[in-house]
C-alpha cells in the first residue's frame, strides 16, 4: 500500500512536469498496476446513456415513424422542436405515391435565405411537375442547414425507408469540419501532423489534412454506394461551388503565420508592396510581390487573391480561378475553429473520382457555372455569401440537376410542357439580399459588397427601407438581439423569417457586433430613396456606446473586428493582435479630450518594440512597449478627436518571435489538446492588451 | 505598498476567482454567473477580469495569484484511485500542469503564482472570516488532494491543520453516494436529501452503520465494499442495494417511505459522526469557538445540531463553503503567509462580492426593449410600499438589488420573494421557476431585530446557514418544514439596506416581517448577474413583477408571450455546452 501511495506520488511528479513521453508513461503505469493488471482490473461497468435517441431505425432526421390508419407516415418529432427551423417546414411525410426523389444537403441545398418560401426542392419540383407524365413526382427535402458528415451518414440510410428511385445529395461545404470535431485522427497522425508543424512544413501540414478529408469522404461514398447497390437507387450528386469573385477571406483567415527566419517580415512587406501596387496599377510588380507571398506562406490565401486580381485585371479567368480556388483551400489548416463552409478541392476530387468509380450522377457545379459565365469567376451574380447560392444560383443548379433526372426515368426535353420560370416575389429577393447583408458584415467582408446588396434591396422593394431602419436601430444597442424591440418587431413583420427563422440574425453571448460598416451602407442605400436616418443614428450610437461618465471598454466585442471567429487553441480572457494593426472605434458625443487606459506587451521578443497609436489616421504618439504587460495613460487632446465614430489604431512592429519550444507545446496534453496548440502556437500574436479603457478627462 | 492577491478554484466543479486587496476581499465572484454554465468548472475568466474591474486594477498590479488546491498531489490520488488501470492516455488527460498553463496563456498572468492545499483553503476561508482570534477548525467535504476531513486550529495569523482523514474514507462521498442511491444528482442533489430527511424515520441507521466505522481520534473509515466511486463510473456497488432491502430509486420516480427513512437515517447517521468528531476536536484544542467550511458544511441542520449540542459556544461557517470559496480561503491564507497583518477584524457579516449594475444601465437596456416600466428612480420609498404591497396581494417579486451574491445561496440581492404566510405559494413557485420536489420549503428572511419573536434563533443567522424551530405566532406554511424547522436568514439596515426596508414596508402592511426568499434563477440555470439575465429570467418563467433597482416591471402590464417565444429561440441559439456529471462523483 505504502510503495503504491509513493509510486503515485512520483509518477504526479513526473506528469507535472510535463517532460515525458507517452512511452515513458507507459513504463511508469505498468510499475504502478503491478505484475499483472488484467488479472486483478475488474470488468468496467456498463453506463447506459438515457439522452441518447433509442434507435436510427423508426425516425428520418427530425421525423418520426407514426402508424395512422394503417398508414406508415414519418410526422415532425416534438422531441427535436428546438432542430426543426434546420429543415424543411413540412409536417408529415406521408407514404409514396408515384416516384420520389429525396434530396439530402446542406444549407446550400436548404436555400439558406429564401427558405421556406423558395429553396431548391421546390425549384426542382416545380420543374418536375411541368412535365408530361411526371405530375406523380416527389421530391422530398431533407436537407438540414449545418448538416454534417456524420449526419449525413446515418440520413443516407435512414432516409432508404422513404423508397426513393433517385438520391439526390447536395452537400460537401462542411465536410472538413470531420477533421476538427470528431477523433478522427490516430495517435499517430497526430504525431506526424505535430512533427510537421513543428518544422514548420505548412504544406506538408496541408497535404495531410487534404489527404485524411478525401479519406473521409471516399468512406462515406463506399457506404453510399453499399446502399445504392442494394436498394437499386441511382444517386445523384450535386458538387457545390464556392463564391470565388465576391468573399474575401476575413481577417482572420489571412493572418501570418510565424514563419522562419525573418519571412514574416518579409511576407508582411511584400504584401503591403503588393497591394500598392495593385492599387496603383503596376500589375507585373504586383504579380511579382504576391508570387513571393504565396512562397513564403502557400497556406495564406492572401498572396493567391493578390495574384487572382492581377489576372483578372489581364483577363485571365483560367488562372485567377485557379489561384482563388487555392486561395479558399487554404482554410483546410486549422486556422480557425469555425472557418465559414466550402468544398475543398480535394473533396470536389473525391467526389467526381469516386463517382466514377460507383456510377453515381453527377452535376459538378464549378463546371455548371464556368459553362454558364462563358468562363468567367462566379461571384455576387450567383452567390449570397461564401457558399449560398441566389435564386439564380439556385435555378441554375437545379436546371442542371433536372437534365441529369430527366433521362433517367425516360423523360425527354420535348415533353415540358411549359416554362417552369417561377417568379419570385421582389420582398422575398430584397430581404434575402439584406439578411446575407448582414451576414457579410459579420465575417468582415468589405463595404462595397455591403453596399452592393442594400442597393440591390433599396431598388427592388420599399420593404426594404422598413428592414433597414429596425436593423440599424437594433444594431446600434447593447442589449441582447433577442431582448431588442426592434427585433421583436423585425420577427413579428416577418422580415427575417427567411433566416432560420429569424434565428440567424443572433449573436453569441456577449458577442454583439456593432455592424458599424453595414449601418452606414443602410443609411447611404436608403438615401438614394429619400429617406434619412443618419442623425437618429447618430445620437443612438452616442447614447449606446459614447464615452461619457464610466470608462468605455474598447475590448468588447462591439468595439472590434475579432469577435465571430476564434483562432485554433487560443483561448484567452485578453485581445490578441494577430494582424500588424489593430482597429477600434469609441464614440464622442462632444469633442472633449479623453484618456486612454492601456495594459499591453509584445510577447515572444527579446525586448518589446515600438507601438505607434493613431487616432483618426493622425499620428498621436510612438511608445516603447515591453515583453512584459505594462499599463500606460494616454491623453488623446481634444483637438484630433471628432464628434460621432473615433478611429484608434495601433501599429505593432513587425519582427520576428521567439519561437516557443517544442516541449512546451505537448505539456501533459492529451494528443487532440496538442494538435489545437501546435496549430494555434503558429500564429504569431503582433500584440497583446489586456485593458484598453477610454474615459473623458473630467472638466 | 499594497499587496493584491487574487484567489482562483477552478477545474472541479463551480470555479470562482476572488481580489484581495491588503487582506480586504474586494470581490468574489462564481464563473457560472458570467458564462451562465451551471456549476462551469473552467477557469473563471470572467470572474477575474470582473475582479480587476471591480477594485480598478490592471493586471500588472497583482502581486500572486493563489490557487486552491496542489495539483501534482491531487494527481498523485486520482493516480493512486485508477490503480491497476493507470495507461499513459490516462495520465495525458490527468493534466496537472493545467491550472499554472492556463493562468498564464488564459489569463495572461505573468507573476507569482502560490498553490495552497484545498482543506488549507477551505479552513482559511472559514477562520480568516470568523473573527475569532482563536478557533478550531473542521473541514469536511468529498475529496480535496487526498484529504478528506481535517482537524485544525487557527490563532492569529496561523492556521495548523493537526490531523486528517485520507480518501477514500470520507463523510461527503458517503452523503453523495446515498444522494446518488436516491435519483439524486451527485454534487447537486445533497440538499434534496437533507430536505427529505424530516419526512423519515430514522430506521437505516443500522445499516448505514455497516458503510461507516468511527475509529480512534479524528479517524473513520468508510466499508469499500458498499462503493464504487474509484471506478469513476458509479457512485455504489451491488452490494449495497443488499444492504439496504431495497433497490436504487430511478430519477423522477415516486418518492416511497423507505426513500425518507434512508434519508432521515444518513443525516442522523451524519450529525452522530459531525458531533462525536466535533467533541474530539474540542478536547484536543480546547476552543470555545468553531469554524467550519468544505461541502459538508453547507448541511444546516447538521451546523444547527453542532451549536446546540456539540461542546463549542460559537460556530463559524463560511457562506460559500463549496469549493468555489476555496477561492477567498486560498488568497487569504497567503496573505497570512506573506506575513502582512490580517484586515478581516470582525466576523464577515455580508456576501454581496458580486457585481452591480448602475440605474443608468439599467435603464438604457429597459429603453431597448418594448417593456412597459415604472421608473421610480429617486422616490425609493414609493417603490418599496408599492413591492410591499404586490408581496401582501399574493405576487411573486424578482428582487435585482446591489452587488450580487458570493457563494451558493441568494440573499436578498438576486432573490425571489414572496408572502410567507400563503400557503400556495410552495406549489405556485415551484410551478413556476423552481420546477423542484415539492417536499422542501422555501427560506424565510426575517428583519434582524424581529427574530425572536417568530423563530428560536439568539443570535443572527445571516447566511441561511442554521436550521431553528418556528415559534411565530403568523401561520408561515410556504417556510415551514414538516418538522416545524426552518432554515432562516437574518437581515438589517446595515448590509442590505433595500431588502431590509422592504421586510419592514412588508410588516407596516401586514404585521409580517418575514419574507420567502429564493434563488433567482430558472431550474439548471445558473442564479442571475446582470439585469438582462434577471429580465430573460422573468419572462421565461411566471414571475410576477420584477423590480431591478429602482425600476420595476409587471407582468399583467405587458404582454411577454413574443418575447418568451424569442428566448426560447435564443437558448437554441446558445451552444450546447458540456455540463458536469450528476450520476457519479466527478474526481478530476
Ligand atoms: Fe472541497
Amino acid at each position: 500500500m505504502n510503495r503504491s501511495y509513493s509510486l503515485a506520488a512520483e509518477l504526479a511528479r513526473v506528469v507535472t512536469g510535463g517532460e515525458a513521453s507517452a512511452v515513458k508513461l507507459d513504463t511508469l503505469a505498468s510499475l504502478i498496476n503491478g505484475p499483472s493488471p488484467d488479472a486483478a482490473a475488474p470488468e468496467p461497468t456498463p453506463v447506459l446513456k438515457d439522452n441518447e435517441p433509442p434507435d436510427q431505425y423508426d425516425r428520418i432526421g427530425i421525423w418520426s415513424l407514426k402508424q395512422q390508419e394503417g398508414m406508415d407516415l414519418y410526422v415532425r418529432d416534438t422531441r427535436f422542436a428546438a432542430d426543426w427551423r434546420l429543415w424543411a417546414n413540412q409536417h408529415v411525410i406521408f407514404p409514396k405515391k408515384g416516384k420520389r426523389v429525396v434530396l439530402l444537403g446542406e444549407s446550400v441545398a436548404r436555400g439558406y435565405f429564401y427558405d421556406p418560401f423558395f429553396n431548391p426542392a421546390i425549384e426542382l419540383r416545380s420543374r418536375l411537375q411541368a412535365v408530361e407524365g411526371f405530375t406523380d413526382f416527389e421530391v422530398v427535402d431533407l436537407a438540414k442547414s449545418g448538416l454534417t458528415l456524420e449526419e449525413l451518414s446515418r440520413l443516407s440510410e435512414s432516409c432508404l425507408r422513404l423508397d426513393p428511385d433517385l438520391i439526390i445529395i447536395f452537400a460537401g461545404n462542411n465536410w472538413a469540419y470531420s477533421l476538427y470535431d470528431s477523433p478522427v485522427f490516430s495517435e499517430y497522425e497526430i504525431q506526424s501532423l505535430t512533427n510537421a508543424l513543428h518544422s514548420l512544413d505548412l504544406m506538408q501540414v496541408k497535404e495531410k489534412l487534404d489527404d485524411k478529408l478525401a479519406e473521409l469522404v471516399k468512406n462515406y461514398m463506399a457506404t453510399m454506394a453499399s446502399f445504392s447497390a442494394r436498394h437499386g437507387i441511382p444517386v445523384l450528386f450535386i458538387i457545390p461551388e464556392y463564391n470565388l469573385d465576391s468573399w474575401k477571406s476575413t481577417p482572420l483567415e489571412k493572418i501570418v503565420a510565424g514563419l522562419p527566419e525573418d519571412n514574416t517580415d518579409k511576407w508582411i512587406a511584400a504584401g503591403k508592396r503588393a497591394k500598392r501596387y495593385l492599387q496603383s496599377g503596376r500589375l507585373p510588380d504586383a504579380q511579382k510581390e504576391s508570387e513571393q507571398m504565396i512562397a513564403l506562406d502557400p497556406t495564406n490565401p492572401l498572396g493567391y487573391e493578390y495574384l487572382a486580381e492581377c489576372h483578372l485585371r489581364n483577363e485571365k479567368y483560367e488562372e485567377a480561378r485557379h489561384l482563388l480556388e487555392s486561395a479558399r483551400d487554404t482554410s483546410i489548416v486549422k486556422r480557425l475553429t469555425n472557418h465559414t463552409p466550402r468544398c475543398f478541392s480535394s473533396c470536389r476530387r473525391t467526389i467526381l473520382e469516386q463517382s466514377k468509380l460507383y456510377g453515381f450522377h453527377v452535376v459538378d457545379l464549378p463546371a455548371v457555372f464556368k459553362d454558364h459565365l462563358g468562363g468567367k469567376i462566379p461571384g455576387r451574380d450567383l452567390f449570397l455569401d461564401y457558399c449560398h447560392l441566389n435564386h439564380e444560383g439556385i435555378k441554375l443548379a437545379m436546371d442542371a440537376a433536372f437534365d441529369v433526372l430527366l433521362p433517367l426515368f425516360d423523360g425527354k426535353k420535348t415533353d415540358v410542357k411549359s416554362s417552369s420560370a417561377r417568379e419570385l416575389s421582389t420582398d422575398l429577393v430584397a430581404l434575402a439580399h439584406l439578411l446575407a447583408a448582414t451576414l457579410n458584415s459579420r465575417f468582415g467582408q468589405p463595404r462595397e459588397i455591403l453596399n452592393y446588396h442594400c442597393m440591390q434591396a433599396v431598388k427592388i422593394s420599399r420593404i426594404s427601407a422598413r428592414f433597414m431602419t429596425l436593423f440599424s436601430s437594433l444594431a446600434c444597442r447593447k442589449a441582447s438581439t433577442a431582448l431588442c424591440k426592434s427585433y421583436g418587431q423585425i420577427l413579428a413583420e416577418g422580415l427575417a423569417d427567411q433566416y432560420n427563422k429569424g434565428t440567424g440574425l443572433l449573436h453569441a453571448e456577449n458577442a454583439k457586433t456593432l455592424d458599424y460598416e453595414l449601418i452606414h451602407a443602410m443609411i447611404a442605400a436608403l438615401q438614394t430613396v429619400g429617406i434619412d436616418i443618419h442623425g437618429q443614428i447618430e445620437v443612438l450610437l452616442n447614447r449606446e456606446h459614447g464615452v461619457k461618465n464610466a470608462p468605455v471598454n474598447l475590448l468588447e466585442s462591439f468595439y472590434h473586428m475579432f469577435s465571430i471567429q476564434k483562432v485554433a487553441g487560443a483561448s484567452s480572457c485578453y485581445y490578441k493582435a494577430y494582424d500588424i494593426t489593430s482597429e477600434f472605434l469609441f464614440f464622442m458625443e462632444r469633442n472633449v479630450p479623453v484618456y486612454a487606459d492601456i495594459t499591453w506587451r509584445i510577447p515572444a521578443t527579446e525586448n518589446g518594440g515600438k507601438a505607434r497609436l493613431l487616432l483618426n489616421d493622425a499620428p498621436i504618439d510612438e511608445m516603447d512597449v515591453g515583453n512584459k504587460w505594462q499599463t500606460k495613460k494616454v491623453l488623446f487632446p481634444s483637438a484630433g478627436l471628432i464628434k460621432g465614430a473615433n478611429r484608434l489604431l495601433i501599429k505593432w512592429p513587425a519582427g520576428s518571435r521567439v519561437p516557443r519550444k517544442k516541449a512546451e507545446d505537448r505539456n501533459g496534453l492529451s494528443a487532440a489538446g496538442s494538435l489545437d496548440r501546435s496549430i494555434g502556437s503558429l500564429y504569431h500574436t503582433f500584440g497583446e492588451i489586456h485593458t484598453l479603457m477610454i474615459s473623458a478627462v473630467q472638466e | 505598498m499594497g499587496l493584491n492577491i487574487i484567489g482562483i478554484s477552478a477545474f472541479y466543479h463551480d470555479s470562482a476567482c476572488c481580489i484581495l486587496r491588503d487582506g480586504v476581499l474586494i470581490a468574489a465572484a462564481q464563473e457560472e454567473r458570467f458564462s451562465r454554465i451551471k456549476a462551469d468548472a473552467s477557469l473563471p475568466c470572467q470572474a477575474f477580469l470582473y475582479c480587476l474591474k471591480q477594485s480598478g486594477l490592471a493586471i500588472t498590479d497583482i502581486d500572486l495569484i493563489a490557487y486552491y488546491e496542489d495539483p501534482e498531489k491531487k494527481a498523485s490520488r486520482q493516480i493512486w484511485s485508477r490503480i491497476p488501470e493507470v495507461s499513459s492516455s490516462f495520465l495525458l488527460q490527468l493534466d496537472p500542469g493545467r491550472p499554472e498553463r492556463e493562468i498564464r496563456e488564459v489569463l495572461g498572468y505573468e507573476g507569482p503564482i502560490r498553490f495552497v492545499e484545498h482543506h488549507m483553503s477551505h479552513a482559511a476561508s472559514s477562520f480568516f472570516f470568523s473573527g475569532f482570534d482563536t478557533s478550531a477548525i473542521l473541514t469536511v467535504d468529498g475529496v480535496g488532494e487526498w484529504a478528506t476531513t481535517t482537524y485544525g486550529a487557527g490563532n492569529g495569523n496561523a492556521i495548523h491543520l493537526f490531523e486528517e482523514v485520507h480518501f477514500p474514507h470520507s463523510l461527503g462521498l458517503l452523503y453523495s453516494t446515498i444522494t446518488s442511491f436516491l435519483g439524486f444528482g451527485v454534487n447537486d442533489g445533497e440538499y434534496k436529501v437533507m430536505g427529505l430527511a424530516p419526512y423519515g424515520k430514522p430506521l437505516y441507521v443500522k445499516q448505514l452503520m455497516d458503510l461507516l466505522q468511527p475509529e480512534a481520534e479524528g479517524q473513520y473509515k468508510l466499508n469499500m465494499g458498499y462503493f464504487d466511486f474509484l471506478s469513476g463510473e458509479r457512485m455504489f456497488s451491488d452490494a449495497l442495494p443488499g444492504l439496504l432491502g431495497h433497490p436504487a430509486r430511478r430519477p423522477d420516480s415516486i418518492i416511497a417511505p423507505f426513500h425518507k427513512d434512508l434519508s432521515k437515517s444518513l443525516q442522523v447517521v451524519l450529525e452522530e459522526m459531525l458531533l462525536e468528531k466535533a467533541r474530539y476536536l474540542h478536547r484536543r484544542t480546547g476552543e470555545k469557538n468553531l469554524c467550519m467550511a468544505g461541502g459538508v458544511a453547507l448541511n444546516c441542520v447538521a451546523n444547527g445540531r453542532i451549536l446546540r449540542d456539540g461542546p463549542f459556544e460559537k460556530l463559524f461557517v463560511q457562506p460559500a463553503s463549496n469549493d468555489a470559496g476555496g477561492a477567498i480561503g486560498a488568497a487569504m491564507a497567503i496573505h497570512a503567509v506573506e506575513g502582512r497583518a490580517l484586515q478581516q477584524k470582525k466576523q464577515l457579516d455580508h456576501v454581496y462580492f458580486g457585481p452591480e449594475f448602475a440605474a443608468d444601465e439599467i435603464e438604457q437596456l429597459l429603453k431597448s426593449t418594448s417593456l412597459q416600466y415604472h421608473n421610480y428612480r429617486g422616490s425609493r420609498d414609493l417603490m418599496l410600499s408599492m413591492v410591499a404591497g404586490k408581496l401582501a396581494e399574493g405576487l411573486v417579486i424578482g428582487w435585482f438589488q446591489g452587488r450580487m451574491e458570493f457563494g451558493p445561496r441568494s440573499l436578498g440581492a438576486r432573490s425571489i420573494l414572496a408572502d410567507p404566510r400563503n400557503a400556495t405559494m410552495r406549489d405556485r413557485i415551484n410551478a413556476m421557476v423552481k420546477k423542484r420536489e415539492g417536499f422542501r420549503p422555501f427560506a424565510p428572511a426575517v428583519l434582524e431585530d424581529k427574530v425572536a419573536e417568530h423563530f428560536q434563533l439568539d443570535h443572527p443567522s445571516p447566511f441561511m446557514l442554521e436550521t431553528c424551530q418556528v415559534s411565530s405566532t403568523i401561520d408561515l406554511p410556504a417556510i415551514t418544514h414538516v418538522d416545524g424547522s426552518a432554515r432562516v436568514q437574518t437581515v438589517n439596515e446595515h448590509t442590505n439596506l433595500p431588502f431590509a426596508l422592504l421586510i419592514r414596508e412588508f410588516e407596516k402592511l401586514t404585521g409580517c416581517p418575514i419574507l420567502l426568499n429564493t434563488s433567482f434563477n430558472v431550474k439548471g440555470e445558473p442564479i442571475v448577474c446582470s439585469p438582462e439575465d434577471a429580465l430573460k429570467c422573468f419572462i421565461k418563467t411566471d414571475i410576477d413583477c420584477l423590480v431591478m433597482d429602482e425600476f420595476v416591471i409587471i407582468r399583467s402590464e405587458n404582454s411577454l408571450h413574443a418575447l418568451k417565444l424569442i428566448l426560447e429561440n435564443y437558448d437554441i441559439e446558445k451552444e450546447k455546452r458540456a455540463g458536469i456529471r450528476h450520476d457519479v462523483y466527478t474526481f478530476v
